[in-house]
């Protein structure tokens, strides 16, 4: 009797791992994970020095680790290329970054200054004309990511060839790129986000970028861990350059793939009025349209009482 | 105490006289004394002389002499004396004298043994009738019990008595009176009752008797106003008001006849109070409730009477009252069985018979109306009766057999009665309304002649019978003959209730005149309306007439407001096809007017909607209006941007196959197809437009070229649209080919050539960066094709110009161009330039 009944135990036992295991394996045939890593490639965003930026993805990894309870590394990286060399298993990028690259998956949204994304502009320190700008030397970031359609596409709006600048000089980050325009006088021009620098002028606005994006890169984490991970984002804290994350939307992003696109003008079709036919011209109208029907004024004799009382 | 005995002893005196006195000296003496004594008033010495002539020889005294004797024992009041002597002594010589008699039934009378006293009396009058002692007792004795009698017994003797004993007269005059009204010779009372009052006034019983008596005789007569004076006075004075409480009555009948229903209820009241057991006080106070219309009330009266009454007149009276009341408090069933139990009784009386048939009447019992009454038409003495009855009885009769449409019958009924009283309104209008519903009949068969001529005997009848008159004016009408139907319709101008009917009828008249007076017909037919409006009349028959009339004279002047009118008469005459047909097809021709109205306003849904309202029913259209209808629905569909209905609606009258002859050449002879293939034209379908590109080709090499150039510029046209939407869609090469086919066909339209231009040099431009001699081009074409300053734009924006190119665009937005993209390029300079 004892005998039958650890008998029956033992195959709960086995049976109930047996679900586990299947259970775990199941989900795409996800990988055991052993560790995490998060790099960070956002030249965009004005972290005091990298040293912050690498704290603040450090950050962010700890609170990963809490939360999953598998080590997470934060990693910082200074281009997009040794990042993606680096192969982490999620990663922070610019806006620019992620619209070029929207196969990866979205987790969640920088916000900065309160906002999913930033308002643009053209900064001179020549002044607020662009006119004066023909032949002048613009500065940019170099990301990596599309830079050309970023720039003559989604911010100067396919508007200006590529002849109207003298020369376009690519920085490592916003900083570079404001710094040699504004400190070095090595530029004459950036695209940069609003206030970013307090001393140029602007010489116009060229819309709202994205801000950086939190995408997974390893598409072999199992949803729920990915969960997991995107919760903790949303819910992280933020430091002087972000402000702390949003739910993921896709949309804006979208929107600055198609702004960079190349926009050409089509010419403009004329189409003639339509031809319109006069009835007077073709209609010939009854002449019994002028007859009236009169009812029968017969049904007005009156007949008398029924009845005589 | 009536007092005979000086009277009658100067009677005997006089008759004495002149008797002829059996011969024999003594008692001829005896017999002189006495007559002597007697006419000295002496008469005991009298009575000893008589009484002598007596004794010696009884068989020689005359009846006169013992009528004498007999007569003093009156004067000494030795009643029974008197009476012995006359059955012993003076009726043993003379049975049956009247002398003697007279003086017996005196004795008779005074010894309270009226009976015999009137029996002996009357025994002396049927002798002689001049005997005014014995007319006065019989008088007295039937003054209560027989009134004749009373009255022929008191006339004899006012006629006979001697005037010296006028001061006597009261009470006899009072018991003539009374029974004077009590046999109804109302004005005889009224003499005595005067004759009291002139000359016997100041005696006793005279003035209170006789002004009771002018109160009854005054209210019977008809004096009511004096009735009701005198009457007043009495009853002011409880204790001239008679025991029986008569004046009450009388005073309460003069109220009542004089409209004082309040005051003759009260009198009838007080009436009741005193003579509880009458039912005359009930009538009264029925009668004043009845005046009142009170008919709860009087009936509660009126059967009170009923438990006094007894029978004979006054029930039938009762009867009549019940019958007419039960008839108002519409209960004809009562009515009926009141008025037939008491014509059970009295089959013969007229006004009851009269009373039934008016009762079985308003319970439609009409064969009965007819079989109570015509039994008494029937009868042998119909003739005799008042004209007045004949004529109650014979309406009855008309108006039954009226009821059960048996029209001649009635009519022979009717036009007696009319021989009878002429001026009787219920005859007339029910003779009137009989002939009517003859021509009514024949109007129904579509006889107009017979109705005609119905009409116009009625109308000999009454010529101011509305009835009559509007049935002439609508027959009128009917055949054309408008002024007449104006005659006719004056003479319901101003008759109540009219009002409708005649300005409706008028307007009309003024229509259907030689020379139609449209104003006015419309300003009658405004009338009308007013009249028509009113829920009370419910009216809503002739108001859609009035409308569907009507609405046609306010084409010209207010559409809207005419198709209104005609939406609301098809409404009201939804139920009714003759109206309803007439109101459909007005509102279907102005539809049609008003959708080309709004076609030309640029109101193209409203345009639709009417053309829809026109063609829903072709059954109401004639001749070519349903194509015609549905043409210009077409049309509109296509003016309104809804093509797709425009090809269906060309394409269904294609397929009529019938000659489109309602399109003026050259449209006729091309047909249908071509509208179809313009419809695909305005489709902005670039398949459609293919097609109808394809057809024009078509129309043009039939070699039909009456069109001239419209067909070459629809063709070209038609490919601009497609090379259009081929550019539009990324086909630049169905683009190309398409505008080669348009600038085959744009040779005689210069807008179609320079349009075909500007859209080679787009297609140039998307090919290659700057098309050789573009700019140029587009600078001619800028004036007339907006769409070139954009392009030009263009043009200069790639040259980097980008302030022309701005400026270019801006012109263009100047001139109409209303482009998306267009806007955006100048948005986007002038943020970024500061433009």
């Amino acid at each position: 009797m004892k005998r039958a009944r650890y008998a029956v135990i033992l195959v709960a036992i086995i049976a109930l791992s047996a679900v586990i295991v299947t259970t775990s394996r199941s989900d795409g045939q996800r990988d055991a994970v052993e560790q995490l890593s998060v790099a960070i490639y956002t030249p965009m965003v004005q972290f005091a020095n990298s040293t912050a930026r690498l704290s603040y993805v450090q950050g962010l990894a700890k609170s990963l680790r809490a939360s999953t309870g598998i080590p997470v590394r934060g990693l910082s990286f200074t281009s997009l290329s040794k990042l993606l060399r680096a192969k982490p298993d999620f990663a922070i990028v610019d806006g620019q970054c992620y619209a070029a690259n929207m196969n990866w998956r979205l987790l969640a949204s920088a916000r900065i200054g309160g906002r999913t994304n930033r308002p643009w502009a053209l900064y001179s320190r020549l002044g607020p004309s662009l006119s004066s700008l023909r032949g002048k030397k613009l500065a940019f970031v170099k990301t990596g990511c599309d830079d050309s359609d970023f720039i003559d596409n989604a911010m100067l709006e396919s508007e200006i060839d590529d002849r109207f600048f003298g020369e376009q000089l690519g920085k490592t980050d916003l900083a570079g790129a404001l710094a040699l325009v504004a400190t070095y006088k090595g530029a004459h021009a950036v695209f940069a986000p609003l206030g970013s620098h307090k001393g140029l002028p602007k010489v116009f606005d060229s819309g709202s970028v994205p801000n950086p994006a939190f995408v997974q890169l390893n598409s072999r984490l199992a949803n729920d861990l990915v969960d997991r991970v995107r919760e903790t984002v949303i819910g992280y804290g933020g430091s002087s350059a972000i402000d702390g994350w949003s739910a993921g939307k896709t949309q804006q992003y979208r929107a600055l793939r198609r702004r960079m696109a190349k926009r050409v003008k089509r010419g403009l079709f004329a189409v003639p009025e339509p031809m319109r036919l006069d009835a007077n011209e073709y209609l010939i109208e009854p002449a019994s349209v002028g007859e009236n029907d009169l009812p029968q004024i017969e049904q007005n004799f009156e007949k008398p009482p029924e009845r005589q009382e | 105490m009536f007092r005979l005995s000086r009277v009658l002893s100067a009677t005997v005196v006089f008759l004495g006289c002149c008797a002829v006195v059996p011969a024999h000296g003594q008692v001829e003496d005896d017999l002189r004394e006495g007559d002597r004594y007697f006419e000295a008033g002496k008469y005991k010495k009298a009575a000893q002389r008589y009484d002598s002539a007596i004794e010696r020889s009884p068989g020689l005294v005359s009846a006169d002499a013992y009528g004498q004797r007999a007569a003093i024992f009156i004067i000494q009041k030795n009643y029974r004396g008197g009476l012995q002597f006359i059955t012993e002594r003076a009726e043993a010589q003379h049975p049956d004298a009247p002398e003697v008699l007279e003086q017996k039934a005196l004795i008779l009378w005074l010894l309270g043994r009226r009976a015999e006293a009137i029996d002996t009396a009357e025994s002396v009058i049927a002798q002689k009738p001049q005997v005014y002692s014995n007319q006065g007792i019989i008088g007295e004795f039937y003054a209560g019990r027989d009134p004749a009698r009373a009255v022929r017994a008191y006339e004899s003797y006012f006629r006979n008595r001697p005037s010296s004993l006028e001061k006597n007269d009261v009470l006899p005059r009072v018991r003539l009176g009374f029974s004077y009204l009590a046999v109804g010779r109302h004005r005889a009372a009224e003499a005595q009752f005067d004759i009291l009052l002139k000359k016997h006034r100041k005696q006793p019983h005279a003035e209170v008797n006789a002004r009771n008596g002018l109160c009854a005789a005054y209210a019977a007569l008809g004096k009511y106003d004096r009735a009701i004076t005198l009457c007043e006075q009495i009853v002011a004075n409880p204790r001239h008001v008679d025991r029986g409480g008569s004046v009450w009555y009388n005073l309460g009948r003069a109220y009542l006849h004089k409209k004082q229903t309040g005051r003759a209820r009260a009198a009838g009241n007080r009436f009741i109070r005193m003579r509880q057991s009458s039912p005359k006080g009930y009538l009264l106070v029925g009668d004043a409730y009845f005046q009142e219309r009170n008919w709860a009330r009087a009936l509660q009266y009126y059967l009170d009477a009923e438990k006094l009454i007894k029978g004979g007149r006054a029930s039938v009276d009762l009867g009549i009252k019940l019958g007419a009341t039960y008839r108002r408090l519409n209960r004809p069933g009562d009515a009926i069985t009141v008025l037939e139990s008491v014509f059970a009784v009295n089959p013969n009386d007229i006004t009851l018979a009269s009373e039934l048939g008016s009762a079985y009447l308003a319970s439609r019992q009409d064969k009965k109306a007819i079989n109570t009454v015509d039994r008494l038409i029937q009868a042998d003495d119909f003739a005799d009766l008042d004209r007045a009855d004949r004529a109650a009885l014979l309406l009855i009769a008309a108006r039954a057999l009226y009821n059960l449409r048996e029209i001649k019958k009635a009519l022979r009924r009717y036009r007696a009665a009319y021989k009878l009283r002429r001026n009787d309104i219920k005859v007339r209008i029910g003779l009137v309304q009989t002939i009517n519903l003859q021509a009514y009949e024949a109007m129904s068969k579509g006889d107009l002649n017979s109705a005609a001529r119905h009409l116009g005997q009625a109308y000999q009848l009454d010529r101011k019978s509305t009835l009559t008159n509007r049935n002439l004016a609508v027959l009128a009408l009917s055949r054309k003959r408008c002024n007449r139907a104006e005659k006719y319709l004056a003479a319901l101008a101003k008759a109540p209730g009219e009002a409708l009917m005649y300005h409706r009828l008028l307007a009309r008249a003024y229509l259907c005149q030689r020379r139609p007076n449209r104003a006015r017909a419309a300003k009658h037919y405004a009338l009308a309306e007013k009249y028509a409006l009113d829920p009370n009349l419910q009216a809503n028959l002739l108001r859609a007439e009035i409308y569907t009339e009507w609405a046609p004279l306010l084409l010209q002047s207010n559409l809207d407001d005419a198709i209104d009118k005609l939406k609301t008469a098809a409404q009201l005459a939804a139920r009714n096809p003759e109206v309803g047909r007439a109101a459909r097809r007005n509102l279907a021709l102005a539809s049609y007017r008003r959708g080309w109205r709004n076609m030309r306003a640029g109101k193209l849904p409203a345009a639709v909607e009417d053309f829809q309202i026109a063609t829903r029913d072709a059954n109401l259209l004639r001749g070519t209006e349903t194509r015609v209808f549905e043409f210009s629905l077409a049309m509109a569909h296509l003016e309104n941007g809804e093509s797709n209905k425009a090809i269906k609606l060309f394409n269904r009258l294609i397929a009529m196959d019938q000659p489109a002859s309602f399109l003026k050449p050259p449209y006729d002879a091309i047909g249908l197809r071509f509208f179809a293939a313009y419809a695909k034209y305005r489709s902005g379908n670039s398949r459609l437009q293919r097609q109808a590109a394809q057809t024009f080709s078509r129309l043009q090499r039939r070699g039909r070229r009456p069109l001239g150039g419209r067909l070459r510029d629809l063709t070209a046209s038609t490919w601009l649209y497609i090379a259009g939407e081929a550019y539009r869609t990324g086909g630049i090469d169905d683009a190309r080919q398409a505008l080669k086919n348009a600038a085959r066909y744009a040779t005689s339209s210069k807008k179609m050539k320079r349009v075909t231009s500007n859209n080679r040099i787009v297609l140039a431009m998307a090919r290659r960066g700057m098309p050789r001699s573009a700019l140029a081009t587009l600078r001619g074409l800028a004036e007339s094709v907006p769409e070139a300053l954009v392009n030009l734009g263009i043009l200069y924006d790639r040259l980097g110009k980008s302030r022309v190119a701005y400026d270019h665009w801006i012109r263009a937005r100047q001139s109409g161009i209303r482009v998306r993209s267009v806007q955006q390029w100048i948005d986007t300079k002038k943020r970024m330039y500061g433009f």
